[in-house]
């Protein structure tokens, strides 16, 4: 394990945090004495009940991706996250407050498309005295002074950074699509390797971007996605891509794509198909194609990126291109996960039943800039 | 001739020729030099390391909220500053305490305080820099929040010979606890902290380890510079009034203040050996001058004018005193480097808790002490130097004409010294300065001044009247010895003044500290009633930690033969911004079985009704002068729940802690700071239970985790006795050395004798004298100064001891010391001194004897 040319700096740079991050990190050989609930098929999902917190299971994450159009005519992408990762509570101190049982994280990115800017701010907290957490009756998650809460039928999300502040009320056109079969996504080939993941594919979106304080009132197109398990990925699975798109004609799309170290990309990798009325349909692997077309180093990690993609679901007669707004949108969340990923706002252009269509999409990949696995 | 030939002709060919003599002086100089500049470096080297380790362990907070009613606080109420992220800032927890490091019998080692940190370990980057060792760094993140996972300090770790993965046991409170160490910090950042002697935590095993679930010492917050006021206005007006908001620097200013007394009695102490020092000078640039009449008074009709001559000899004495200096500094480096040890353990013990590693060489200090030890030196010259002036080419060639000034002159300056005397017994009845003493100095000084001055007149007095007790005592080498000192009263009083200034010192510090002793012996005796004392193990080890769990008292109560139990309370709090101690006892039990001192002899009966009538406080001496409160008085205390006004029922005398002790009924304490811990138990024996017997039983009945310290009467009173003897160390190795310098001044000055006697050495020689008859004369010549140097010395040092005892003490520490004098000391150093300036006899005596009366009569 190289974990300790990896935490030298440990608080400095705070804590590399070989912690879990999405789906990619398994804790590899750590006794669980905190037993967590495992992923296991027909699970009945009820709402609003499962938007709060799992708090059997080891990992959890709200995840909110939109497109906004600001009044002075500038588009801004955001991508707002809150992690939760049980930590496993055999030898932690008891009888007190500040009892790491869970670490609580978020991220905030906004892209700002006619700056070419791309700005993140992340957090890490325990969630003593109220500092972070997760409800687990009602939805209601934050971190410091973000959060993201259910309001009725709605969702009000709120983000501050150095910079951008959000404030967002997003209502959704669609019920909660629920991915894989059975209740589980399956992320490996093997017993429990396995989340319950389900997103709210549209979320219509209004509110107020502050732009240095300055209030700026946006409209837009949300995606939330809520992922809970404990034990998802296998050893070799290094990372993953994941796309989600909004098609203009009412159509929404999540894929994803779990590669091997050998560059192999793991038959469980799925995706889902969702129709303007909401009505979801599963895809295997074999359902849909997507071809790389270019690629893009970091210059900061040196991560050789692929950055342009032709997605194809053959059933759907849906053939579309996916670029990113700018190439330069990597996380590097040395502060709070360790982890270096991209996450961008993209666009997409292409055809459905030979007539063209439109959209645009976040795209999330994991795993180019490091070993994964190195760090836990 | 230039003025450079003639410095060199004339002044440096006369230093090298009188090099023993020369000597002497500049290594007077330079003691005195350097025990000034050892002193001062020392004590500023404790502060600076101090005010550097707070400023570490603050890191980047501009803000601090703390408690001071105590240690530490609810941490509820960091709920309270969620605004603060909306300012655009962050604040962070931190647990800030000690342990105890356990004695080892296998290591042969004491145990010793160590600094333990907690922090939260997710946010505290943006507060403080820790870096772990490249080789040492955690094998997992999560280690860190496992319960037993520390970070240890590289000073630490390598004195303890600690690595990742192994455990070691520290006494926390009354329980020994093991924990493991998960890393080591390098000595940057936050691992330079208190010098090394540090573990950090995170905050979750911190409070667990420390038994302080739901509390912590401190919040750190990082508020934008812009908004600054605006916070502190806000948080001083949101928290309640036993937590205060304020910059981390504050801190360190109030340890400054609060060190400032024990500091500024060092430096006065360290100065009484630079004045011996200036009187070796003066003696030096006299005896120069008197040598040179002649030659002066031959220049002088050369037509050399009255400035050049001044010049020459100034430029003589700087030449002595850069010497001296220069070797001075060198020496007080080394010094200082040697008894950091020594005061900043007493500054540790005393009030930081903080060890020193590392010497401060501050050059500012330095600069400071260099310009000081030349002006000095040409100050102490200018006497002498302006009566060279005033020789007229014709009286020059006179020899005794400067004697003979001096003895008729002796009666203007000895008014003066009386004048000065006066002037010193005004100072004395001045209140302090700012908690300092600065006139009970002034009058110390005017003292010594004054008696130098009486010196003259003083010692012609005494040389006369001796002169026949010596005839018949020692024969005709007594008179002669007698007779030639009289000739020689300007060098004579000068050399019998700097032993008199070196042996006040002694003396004064003698009665003082024999007079402490003496009282502190009386009030533990009155005092200390109880037959047993029981603290915490690791209380023992550092006496700013360490509590008792409160279910003691029930098992110690119970067992068979124990009479009552008296379980005390201490906790350090703050005092109109400045530290104190809060205690709380059981009043009744100490009223039964113990005993109090009160101030103005009142009955501690009368005092305990008093107490009993109405909700009030006892206040200890030194805090009622601190405070200026007394009897009756209203103290007002900030608890967590609130101010409390209570009236002061009695003071009592105590010299346990110069900070000064409040004293609450233990049901007032409870309620108002809701701790029912215990710092310790006094425990009453029934009348006639052996105290060891009982001992054994009491360890036997309590469980065997308690990590306790069970002292008897009589081992309690001797620890009290050896804490004290170790504060008082560097004290005594200050005025040993001031006696070293003044029984130089004695030996320079016989060497001076001898030298300006050569022609009567020879004479007594041509006329039959024998060698052993010249050698006994100059032996009683520095027996006589001896013994006057020690007369003059008992003297003023009783003089001074007056002054230390009644002005400096009490108004820089508060406590009132009864007057004793240490005679077996006094008469032990009396002989002692007396037979080392006997023996600083025997270079000079050697010398006269091989002056030859043919080479002498041929001068002639």
């Amino acid at each position: 394990m190289n974990t300790i040319r990896n935490n030298t700096r440990f608080l400095t740079r705070t804590l590399p945090l070989a912690v879990v991050l999405l789906a990619c990190l398994a804790i590899a050989g750590l006794s669980l004495a905190r037993t967590f609930q495992q992923a296991t098929p027909g699970y009945t999902y009820q709402f609003p009940r499962d938007h709060a917190s799992h708090n059997d299971f080891k990992t959890e994450w709200w995840y909110y991706t939109g497109h906004l159009n600001a009044a002075d005519g500038k588009r801004y992408g955001y991508e707002l996250t809150f992690f939760r990762s049980g930590v496993d509570d055999d030898n932690a101190p008891r009888n007190t407050a500040w009892k790491l049982d869970n670490l609580y994280l978020a991220h905030f990115a906004v892209t700002d498309e006619a700056g070419k800017r791309f700005l993140f701010t992340e957090k890490l907290n325990r969630g003593a005295m109220g500092v972070a957490g997760a409800r687990d009756d009602v939805y209601n998650v934050w971190n410091e002074t973000w959060l993201a809460e259910q309001l009725g039928n709605r969702m009000l999300l709120r983000a501050e950074s150095p910079e951008f502040d959000i404030h967002l009320l997003l209502t959704p056109e669609k019920p909660p699509v629920i991915h894989g079969r059975n209740g589980i996504s399956q992320k490996a080939t093997c017993e429990g390797c396995a989340s319950h993941y389900y997103s709210m594919t549209r979320l219509q979106t209004e509110g107020m971007l502050y732009r240095e304080g300055k209030p700026v009132p946006v409209k837009g197109l949300s995606w939330m996605d809520h992922e809970f398990g404990s034990n998802q990925l296998a050893r070799e699975q290094t990372g993953w891509d994941w796309f989600s798109l909004q098609l203009d004609n009412g159509e929404d799309v999540m894929l994803y794509l779990l590669r091997h170290e050998d560059g192999r990309i793991d038959p469980n990798s799925s995706g889902t198909y969702v129709d303007r009325n909401g009505r979801a349909r599963h895809l295997d692997l074999k359902d849909f194609q997507i071809t790389v077309l270019d690629r893009w180093t970091s210059p900061k990690t040196g991560g050789n990126y692929p950055i342009r993609w032709r997605v194809e679901i053959p059933s759907e007669t849906l053939s579309v291109e996916v670029s990113p707004v700018f190439p330069e949108q990597e996380l590097v969340t040395t502060q709070s996960t360790g982890v270096t990923y991209w996450e961008g706002s993209s666009t997409v252009r292409g055809q459905k039943k030979g007539r063209p269509v439109k959209g645009q999409a976040y795209v999330e990949m994991t795993g180019y800039a490091e070993q994964f696995r190195q760090r836990i | 001739m230039t003025q450079l030939n003639l410095y060199h002709t004339f002044i440096l060919r006369g230093l090298l020729q009188n090099r023993i003599r020369s000597g002497l002086t500049i290594i007077g100089i330079a003691l005195g030099v350097a025990i000034l500049l050892a002193i001062n470096l020392a004590n500023n080297t404790a502060l600076e390391r101090f005010r550097e380790s707070l400023d570490l362990v603050s890191g980047k907070a501009n803000l601090e909220i703390r408690s001071v009613s105590g240690q530490g606080f609810d941490e509820a109420h960091l709920r309270d500053l969620r605004w603060v992220w909306q300012a655009q800032g962050k604040y962070t927890p931190l647990i800030e305490e000690s342990a105890a490091w356990p004695a080892s019998a296998l290591n042969q080692q004491d145990g010793f305080p160590v600094h333990i940190l907690g922090v939260d370990m997710l946010a505290d980057a943006a507060f403080r820099t820790a870096e772990p060792d490249v080789s040492q760094a955690p094998e997992h993140f999560l280690d860190i929040f496992n319960r037993r996972q520390v970070w240890v300090a590289q000073a630490l770790a390598e004195k303890q010979r600690l690595q990742r993965g192994e455990s070691f046991q520290l006494l926390i409170n009354d329980r020994l606890e093991r924990v493991e160490v998960a890393g080591v910090i390098s000595p940057e950042g936050l691992g330079r902290a208190y010098s090394g002697n540090l573990i950090l935590m995170d905050i979750s095993t911190a409070q667990d380890l420390l038994g302080m679930q739901g509390r912590i010492s401190r919040i750190d917050l990082i508020v934008p510079e812009a908004t600054l006021t605006a916070a502190l206005d806000k948080l001083q007006k949101d928290l309640p009034q036993s937590l205060i908001a304020q910059r981390p620097r504050r801190r360190g200013e109030q340890v400054q203040k609060m060190l400032s007394a024990f500091q500024y009695n060092l430096t006065a102490l360290s100065f009484v050996a630079l004045l011996v020092g200036m009187f070796l000078i003066y003696n030096a640039m006299s005896l120069s001058i008197i040598r040179r009449r002649s030659e002066i008074g031959t220049m002088r009709a050369l037509g050399a004018s009255r400035r050049q001559i001044f010049k020459l000899f100034l430029m003589e004495a700087a030449t002595l005193g850069f010497i001296g200096t220069l070797i001075g500094i060198g020496l007080g480096l080394g010094l200082a480097n040697a008894s950091i040890d020594a005061v900043s353990s007493t500054v540790q013990t005393l009030y930081t808790g903080q060890p020193v590693s590392r010497l401060i060489i501050n050059p500012v200090i330095l600069l400071t002490v260099f310009l000081l030890g030349i002006s000095l030196s040409i100050l102490a010259a200018l006497p002498p130097v302006l009566e060279a002036v005033s020789i007229a080419p014709a009286e020059a060639t006179r020899r005794a004409s400067y004697e003979l000034k001096v003895a008729r002159g002796s009666g203007k300056l000895a008014l003066a010294g009386v004048l000065l005397l006066a002037l010193a017994w005004i100072a004395s009845l001045q209140p302090s300065l700012g908690n300092l003493p600065l006139f009970g100095y002034l009058a110390a000084l005017l003292v010594v001044l004054g008696a130098a001055l009486l010196m003259p007149l003083l010692t012609s007095f005494s040389l006369r009247l001796a002169e026949p007790l010596l005839q018949s005592l020692l024969g005709v080498e007594g008179k002669l010895a007698d007779v030639s000192l009289q000739g020689a009263l300007g060098r004579t009083a000068v050399a019998v003044a700097s032993l008199m200034i070196g042996i006040a010192m002694m003396v004064s510090l003698a009665v003082m500290i024999g007079s402490f002793r003496e009282t502190v012996v009386t009030w533990v005796h009155q005092t200390l009633k109880a037959d047993l004392f029981i603290e915490s193990a690791s209380r023992t080890v550092s006496k700013q930690v360490g509590s008792i769990r409160p279910d003691v008292v029930g098992q110690v109560r119970a067992v068979p033969g124990v009479q009552a139990v008296d379980a005390f309370r201490e906790i350090p709090i703050e005092y109109n911004d400045r530290p104190a101690n809060l205690g709380a006892g059981d009043l009744d039990i100490l009223m039964e079985h113990g005993n109090l001192l009160f101030l103005g002899n009142e009955n501690p009966k009368t005092v305990f009704r008093r107490v009993q009538a109405r909700p009030s406080a006892i206040i200890s001496e030194s805090f009622a002068t601190h405070h200026r409160v007394s009897t009756g008085d209203t103290i007002t205390l900030t608890t967590p729940k609130g101010l409390l006004k209570l009236p002061v029922a009695g003071v009592y005398y105590d010299y346990a802690s110069e900070l000064g002790y409040i004293i609450l009924p233990k049901a007032l304490y409870r309620e108002y700071y809701q701790d029912d811990s215990l710092s310790s138990l006094a425990v009453y024996l029934r009348p006639g239970e052996s105290t060891e017997a009982a001992q054994a039983r009491i360890i036997r009945a309590l469980p065997d985790d308690v990590q306790l310290t069970i002292r008897t009467n009589r081992e309690l009173r001797e620890e009290v006795l050896r804490i004290f003897d170790n504060t008082f160390a560097i004290t005594y190795a200050l005025h040993g050395i001031a006696i070293a310098v003044a029984i130089l001044g004695v030996m320079n000055t016989l060497f001076a004798l001898v030298i300006a006697s050569r022609r009567e050495f020879g004479i007594l020689k041509y006329l039959g004298a024998s060698q052993n008859q010249i050698r006994k004369m100059v032996l009683i010549q520095a027996g006589l100064l001896g013994v006057l140097g020690n007369l003059a010395g008992l003297g003023v040092g009783f003089l001074l001891s007056l002054l230390l005892i009644y002005v400096i003490n009490k108004q820089s520490f508060g406590w009132t010391i009864q007057f004793s004098i240490p005679a077996e000391f006094l008469v032990k150093s009396f002989f002692l001194i007396l037979f080392t300036a006997i023996l600083s006899g025997i270079l000079p005596a050697r010398m006269a004897t091989k002056t030859l009366a043919p080479e002498v009569l041929r001068a002639e």
